[in-house]
């Protein structure tokens, strides 16, 4: 099976990358992510309550909603920091010239294998984010980026609740012994699906060989 | 019965159509979605920011597993727009007109977010727990979105003095926005009583042309930069009165509910949010000048030679109002030294002090109050209350000094209350006498009572 893939790209300050990718993630997280579930008698089960909250970006003007689950926003936060932090440094290196980096969300299921072969995990839909980073040279020019960045990121948002909403291939609901195939059961008070995140400096190649590598790593690491 | 807190079921063998309690659900289903959709969108106008908590158990009031908590003045509104109905199929939208109204009375109509019911593509033979967490997910794009339109960052903007958002609920067409509108559709959920739509306009420019019947308004009308505009007249007029109004709690919004007309209802806030007002209500202190700060001198002018050539009768004396009345003169103070006849309770006074006398003469209340002699003040005589008459034993100043203190023992407990006694205790003595007459009465009420009973 072939997972939905889609890829953002954008041009941004370096101090803009961790709230864009926060902004997008959180949105994808919060779409993705169910309360928790307790199982009764008769395989009939219950779901906790998924809460919610706002929250405003300093360098972009925008706000945007995240589950308000603190173990999930810090597993964000985290990568994203990382991630902005990687891509600056570089930047620093180079000494301000342009560089480019892309971090992903997947989201997979897990599929038993008979033994002896290990289980694997089965990527269901991923979203990628290109950015490049950029240097502005005064601050009338960052008061107008981070008005653009601000719609960037909202149009980036609606385009990801239509495609949430399309009828589209999402794991259906298990039995209680397959919920760790689907859902990551390891949160106290939300139950997200299964979900990684990855990131690299470089864009990612599309040659065949860099694919097929890629893939195998993929999945053998998940 | 379907509850928030529903137990699923999972998948097996479906059997066709559905069963009338099936039905029920479903219907209920798409109840609350409407009710849970104008709540999300109304309280992302209050111009507050939402939190809910994540919960592993849920509550019964948490419909779509979603911590939404409703307003209830927006879900009257919202039953009164379906006037007790459901949505279904080829019955007219619900709909949620989001508008901008300026202290003016200008209005704009910025969004509007409207659910319809149309025909299902693909007719399921079972309510199951795909079709609830599609409303759910539904929801959730609803809110995500809520954020990213024009509206929102207004919203966090409003206030009494500008702009309020208001809000409408009602089944119908919505209003048309003009060229300048973007419309998308949030998403789609297909159930088997039918497909359930919400679909998003909202406009991208918030000026009016001509032909809107409006007066024209300039892109930036609504736009109030702080920190980029923050010393134009109009903003420091506005954020002046804000500033006036910091010390007011911001209890936050209260949405007022429509009148039977289906008027507009207003979001409405105390004070925007957010740290830009709190920056520029500072800014406004520094330049705001005080009574306090001491007399101001013009350009050039040295306030050190200013100072020295103030003569002294230009200078009025830092008193308070109430001191006014307690200075008397010398004269006065030592006559009413000689009528006081009594001294009662309390602290040695030295005299002489700010002595009232009352009519009572076997009772006198003594206030004690600043010392005021002839000699700390140049014109004792003209330091009067305004207004007052002349004698300032009848006036104003004379009931304050009564009032100053305590009376030192209430004229009603000095007074003799024997005649009191007495009469009480007569009145007493006839009851006893007649209490053989009270149980009779008592004794025959009851027996007509049990007579008219039967």
């Amino acid at each position: 099976m072939n997972a939905r893939t889609q890829v953002f790209e954008m041009a941004l300050e370096g101090r803009q990358v961790e709230e864009a990718v926060s902004s997008l993630f959180h949105t994808l997280l919060f779409h993705r992510t169910l309360g928790k579930f307790h199982y009764k008698q008769e395989g009939n089960y219950c779901v906790g309550t998924v809460g919610y909250e706002d929250a405003d970006c300093d360098f972009v003007d925008l706000t945007y909603v995240r589950c308000s689950s603190g173990d999930i926003k810090k597993i964000v936060h985290k990568e994203a920091t990382a991630f902005s932090e990687c891509l600056r440094s570089q930047e620093r290196e180079t000494q301000g010239q342009a560089r480019s980096g892309h971090i992903s969300l997947t989201f997979y299921q897990i599929k038993k294998a008979r033994w002896p072969f290990p289980s694997e995990s089965i990527p269901w839909e991923v979203w990628n984010l290109r950015m490049e980073i950029m240097t502005l040279a005064s601050e009338i020019e960052r008061q107008l980026y981070r008005e653009k960045v601000g719609e960037l990121l909202a149009e980036k948002i609606l385009y990801i609740a239509e495609s949430m909403n399309r009828p589209s291939y999402v794991p259906k609901m298990p039995n209680q012994p397959e919920l760790d195939l689907i859902f990551d059961t390891s949160f106290a008070d939300i139950q997200p699906y299964l979900f990684k995140i990855s990131y690299g400096t470089s864009p990612p190649s599309t040659s065949m060989g860099t694919t097929v590598r890629r893939l195998l790593k993929d999945t053998l690491s998940i | 019965m379907a509850t928030a807190t529903m137990s699923y079921q999972t998948s097996g063998v479906a059997p066709v159509g559905l069963t009338p309690q099936e039905q029920k659900d479903m219907e209920r289903f798409g109840k609350f979605l409407s009710q849970k959709m104008v709540q999300v969108i109304v309280q992302s106008r209050l111009g507050e920011k939402v939190c809910t908590p994540c919960k592993a158990h849920p509550s019964p009031s948490d419909w779509f597993n979603l911590g939404i908590e409703d307003i209830p003045e927006v879900g009257i509104e919202t039953r009164k727009a379906l006037k007790g109905q459901l949505l279904t199929i080829g019955s007219p939208p619900l709909c949620v007109e989001i508008s901008l109204k300026t202290v003016e009375g200008d209005s704009l109509i910025l969004e509007n977010w409207c659910l319809s019911v149309n025909e299902t593509s693909e007719p399921f033979n079972r309510v199951s727990y795909a079709v609830y967490s599609r409303m759910s997910l539904l929801l959730k794009s609803i809110i995500s979105v809520s954020r990213i339109t024009p509206a929102y960052k207004l919203s966090g903007r409003q206030g009494a003095d500008s702009f309020v958002l208001c809000y409408r609920v009602f089944c119908g067409e919505p209003h048309g926005l003009g060229a300048s509108t973007k419309n998308c559709t949030i998403g789609q959920v297909d159930t088997p009583i039918g497909l359930y739509s919400v679909v998003l306009s909202y406009r991208t420019q918030l000026a009016l042309s001509p032909k809107d019947g409006a007066m024209l308004v300039k892109s930036d009308h609504f736009d109030q930069h702080f920190i980029s505009d923050q010393y134009s007249p109009r903003l420091c007029r506005a954020a002046h009165h804000k500033g006036d109004r910091g010390g007011e709690s911001s209890s936050g919004s209260e949405p007022v509910a429509s009148d039977e007309s289906q008027d507009a209802c207003r979001l409405f806030v105390n004070s925007p949010p957010g740290n830009k007002v709190a920056e520029y209500q500072n800014l406004l202190q520094q330049n705001r000048y005080s009574f306090d700060d001491g007399p101001k001198f013009g350009a050039f002018a040295d306030p050190s030679s200013a100072r020295r050539n103030l003569s002294a009768e230009f200078v009025l004396p830092e008193l308070p109002l109430p001191t006014f009345m307690k200075i008397k003169s010398l004269k006065d103070v030592k006559k009413e030294n000689e009528q006081r006849p009594l001294v009662t309770g309390g602290s040695a006074l030295v005299p002489p002090k700010d002595i009232d006398v009352t009519e009572n003469a076997n009772q006198t209340n003594i206030s004690t109050g600043p010392v005021s002699t002839s000699d700390e003040f140049v014109m004792v005589e003209s330091l009067k209350t305004p207004f007052a008459e002349g004698d300032s034993s009848h006036d104003v100043g004379a009931f304050f000094r009564e009032c100053q203190s305590a009376p030192v023992s209430l004229q009603s407990f000095n007074r003799s209350s024997g005649i009191a006694t007495h009469e009480i205790g007569s009145q007493l003595e006839q009851f006893e006498k007649d209490l053989e007459g009270y149980d009779d009465l008592v004794q025959s009420l009851c027996i007509d009572s049990d007579e008219s009973g039967k």
